[in-house]
């Protein structure tokens, strides 16, 4: 076990070191200036050069280069050029929230994945399998942007069940910032007004988010359930005389989680990478809107920052994949050797 | 099955009931006193007055500072007395005094003295952040600068420029006055400046200004919480709090207005104007916005050298077209490089859609059977979208418009270095004065609009110089206007319009006054009924 961490961890640095190389070379080729990014429109040209040389990049791509290896060995990410402030903290500063959203996602989608997914299976051919269906399809081929508008309307607009798009009523202060996630912050600060305020305003936005992950495990759960169904210990469990609710979960559903398993961690990754379209319709203060910016104005080291927190929450939710198969099926062992 | 529906849809009612249960207006009282806009505000990046540039920034920085003159609310034309009381000039037109108020104070209960003036406007010169040449144009250096004594100000410029010019860029959101004290205790070093950053790291997202609005809370992405000054020396806020939340999305913020969730949605659209109609308990206020879109023509070589080339292009355009249906009405046709709302505009109309007379002189230019060009254009809406009137508007005379459509990081790059052909591109003042405005467009000495499209044009350049040293405001005003005919006539640019700010008002909001420009509001005029 330690020695597969050991492993994993290295394979991590060696990812992280080729991400930095290539995001930096592919920055340098394509033909845009970063300098009309950090500049404007109206800068006078004395401004622009004076710039170029503040920046560094009026030097030779290998002095830029070693300059670049130089600064993250020594753990510095660099100053983004849009918000001028250290792209640590930037990431710091918007990671939270959205690590907050992609969570109660996450917890949508898994549960009501899980539950239609099984359900169907079951139910094969019933109105619940074709319910999952139409739902299935909603929440993979509608526009985000047009769903979350639209639930905007419904649930806030018309309906008043829901509060405003943003992360707090605006009468409220968020409590002293331990985590930077409102939900764990105000449990901490023993602040429930804040804590239920904060679940209200993140109710809507992980519901869209959510809806998306839930359609791809609900069908790949329904399939391996489907598979998994036919086997002849299914039939061994039912002709021992288990109730058929035991059968399904313990013989079932945990041999169906596999294949579920990798499709939750793939969902989870691309939800903590930030969806910049869902935080721009409900004002929430995440990743997206950040390395979307960043990367149309050409902020290299907040690209290069963004790209390498992605990176390595995708190898740790792999890592995390990769335990959980364990877990549920001992036959698969992660020493095997032959990885 | 039918149990596990029940669940189900017990558990969905649940949910919502759960978050039901909490009432919404926990804090209804209380929010009387709080005014809310929602606005775009992605752009912040600092809200130090020697770094911000961009407009939510000085917007905010203009709240939260004073500057030794202001410009009066719903009134752009000259600035008024602020922090100074009076000032003069001595008779070398170089050496101005100032004399400030004894009765400011800053939000840390210092009072705001001569010295708090110098160390401001040396912050900026030495600093040398992207609005530092509003007052390094005037060759300010830490030199320049002197207290008297503690409520005169002495500043040398190294030769003499227009007043109005100087006295509008001392009322601009770079010469706000910091409170000295308080900087220099929060001063580190930085890697850009190792021998002490004045506390522009700090000031980014902290403040120490005397203005009518202390920064209570800056949540980044996601709203700024700004407590009014009750001990402000003139401008006391009519309410007691003013959050301004980031809602980038404009048909979200429209929601949120009719709701009344929000008092004053800043910046509404055509479309949501449009769904508004009707809409009980709010109104729409307007104003032009001070940027001017327009297309830029490089007279470098070919047909676009030619004048009457130029001329016929401007005869062209379908203006009202642009207008009614890409601006969805919300622009005001302009034909001059000064805008609205500043000394100097004219609202005299010359080019109105006349195919005839632009087929004629392109015929006088020898042309009669059109050529090919090209027009660069960004990616961002309405750009695209006027350059395909543009080019249907073209087409009529026989010129064949190729749209080349391209990121800012490619486009701007393009324009500085003269590569393009035509630009569909726009211009916003950098201060409250023509002169910002006067001087890219006509001075090509001045390496930028005019410059950026190889147009050297000796006489309006002169104009434009003559302006700059001009003491006499009316003369001054004058060289302008003598500066856009010659521009107008036979100048590189196709002026098209100003859009139009459409602001959202809840009908309980009294004073507001819609500024033209983000460095104009004045939020202490507003009040909740």
């Amino acid at each position: 076990m330690a020695a597969y961490l050991i492993k994993r961890l290295g394979s991590l640095f060696f990812t992280i070191a080729g991400i930095a190389v290539v995001t930096f070379f592919l920055s340098m080729v394509i033909p845009l200036d970063p300098l009309a990014a950090i500049a404007g429109p109206q800068a006078p040209e004395e401004t622009v050069e004076r710039l170029r040389v503040v920046y560094g990049f009026d030097q030779p791509i290998h002095v830029q280069f070693y300059r670049y290896v130089e600064r993250l060995m020594h753990g510095d990410l660099g100053m983004s050029f849009q918000t001028n402030r250290p792209v640590l903290e930037d990431i710091l500063n918007f990671f939270p929230a959205t690590l907050e959203l992609a969570t109660i996602a996450m917890v949508i989608s898994v549960v009501f994945g899980l539950l239609l997914g099984v359900l169907s299976a079951v139910y094969k051919n019933s109105w619940i399998d074709h319910l999952s269906r139409v739902i299935s399809l909603v929440g993979v081929s509608m526009p985000v942007f047009w769903l979350g508008l639209l639930l905007l309307l419904v649930f806030y607009f018309k309906l008043g069940w829901l509060p405003e798009p943003g992360r707090l009523d605006i009468m409220l202060f968020e409590p002293p910032r331990v985590t930077g996630m409102l939900l764990v912050d105000s449990v901490i600060a023993g602040d429930w007004e804040v804590f239920w305020d904060a679940l209200k305003h993140a109710f809507l936005p992980a519901v869209v988010l959510g809806l998306y992950g839930l359609a791809g495990i609900a069908r790949i759960a329904r399939s391996s359930m489907l598979d998994v169904l036919t086997q002849e210990y299914i039939k061994t469990a039912r002709v021992k005389g288990l109730a058929e609710w035991l059968v399904i979960l313990r013989h079932g559903l945990r041999n169906a989680m596999v294949p579920t398993v990798t499709m939750i961690g793939l969902t989870y990754g691309s939800l903590l990478e930030g969806a910049v379209l869902t935080e721009t319709i409900f004002s929430w203060p995440g990743l997206g809107r950040y390395l979307t910016t960043a990367f149309l104005t050409l902020d290299l080291n907040a690209i290069v920052g963004g790209t390498m927190l992605v990176a390595l929450l995708y190898l740790i939710v792999n890592l995390l994949v990769d335990l959980l198969y364990a877990y549920l099926n001992p036959r698969i062992t992660l020493a095997s050797g032959n990885d | 099955m039918r149990r596990i529906f029940t669940v189900l849809a017990l558990s969905v009612a649940m949910a919502l009931g759960l978050l039901q249960a909490v009432p919404n207006d926990a804090n209804a009282q209380g929010r009387n006193d709080v005014l809310v806009i929602g606005m775009a505000t992605s752009d912040l990046i600092s809200l130090d007055p020697a770094k911000a540039f961009e407009f939510a920034g000085v917007g905010l920085v203009t709240q939260i500072y004073d500057r030794l003159l202001d410009f009066p609310p719903g009134s752009y034309e000259a600035p008024e007395a602020s922090l100074a009381t009076s000032w003069s000039v001595a008779d070398d037109g170089r050496t101005w005094t100032f004399k400030l108020r004894d009765d400011a104070v800053f939000h840390s209960g210092n009072p705001v003295t001569a010295a708090d003036v110098v160390y401001s406007f040396k912050r900026v010169v030495v600093l040398q952040d992207q609005p530092s040449f509003i007052l390094t144009q005037f060759g300010i250096t830490p030199d320049s600068l002197k207290a008297i004594d503690d409520h005169t100000v002495q500043i040398t410029l190294d030769k003499p420029y227009a007043g109005g010019i100087f006295l509008a860029c001392l009322a601009a959101g770079v010469s706000s006055i910091v409170d000295s004290k308080v900087v220099m205790e929060h001063a580190q070093k930085t890697d850009k400046y190792p021998d002490g950053d004045m506390g522009l790291t700090w000031l980014a997202t902290n403040s120490a200004g005397s203005g009518s609005f202390i920064l209570r809370q800056w949540a980044k992405n996601e709203r700024v919480a700004l407590d009014a000054n009750e001990k402000h020396w003139g401008n006391v806020p009519k309410v007691k709090r003013v959050i301004l939340k980031e809602i980038n999305e404009a048909t979200s913020r429209r929601l949120q207005l009719e709701k009344g969730d929000i008092d004053i949605a800043w910046e509404l659209f055509p479309d949501q104007v449009k769904a508004l109609e009707g809409a009980a308990g709010l109104h729409i206020d307007k104003f032009p916005s001070t940027t001017i879109y327009y297309v830029g023509i490089n007279t470098r070589e070919g047909p676009l050298a030619n004048a009457k080339v130029r001329q016929a292009l401007r005869y062209a355009v379908d203006y009202d077209g642009i207008i009614n249906n890409i601006m969805g009405g919300a622009a005001k046709q302009i034909n001059t490089f000064i805008p609205e709302g500043f000394a100097g505009y004219s609202d005299k109309i010359v080019y109105r859609q006349d195919i005839e007379k632009a087929k004629a002189l392109m015929a006088e230019a020898g042309f009669k059977d059109g050529f090919e060009i090209s027009i660069d254009t960004g990616d961002q809406t309405p750009n695209p979208e006027l350059s395909q009137v543009l080019q249907a508007s073209f087409a009529k005379i026989g010129i064949t418009v190729k749209i080349n459509q391209l990121v800012s990081a490619q486009l701007w790059p393009r324009y500085r270095a003269q590569e393009h052909e035509l630009i569909m591109a726009r211009w916003g003042p950098d201060y409250v004065d023509p002169h910002t405005n006067a001087q890219p467009f006509a001075d090509y000495t001045a390496k930028q609009l005019s410059w950026r499209n190889v147009y050297e044009n000796d006489q309006t350049a002169e104009l434009i110089k003559m302006a700059g040293a001009e003491m006499d405001q009316a003369k001054r005003i004058d060289f302008y206007k003598q500066a856009n005919e010659i521009i107008q006539e036979d100048g590189p640019y196709i002026f098209l319009f100003q859009p139009l700010y459409q602001y959202g008002v809840r009908d309980n909001i009294e004073g507001f006054v819609p500024p033209p420009s983000f460095d104009l509001w004045k939020l202490y005029t507003i009040s909740k009924g």
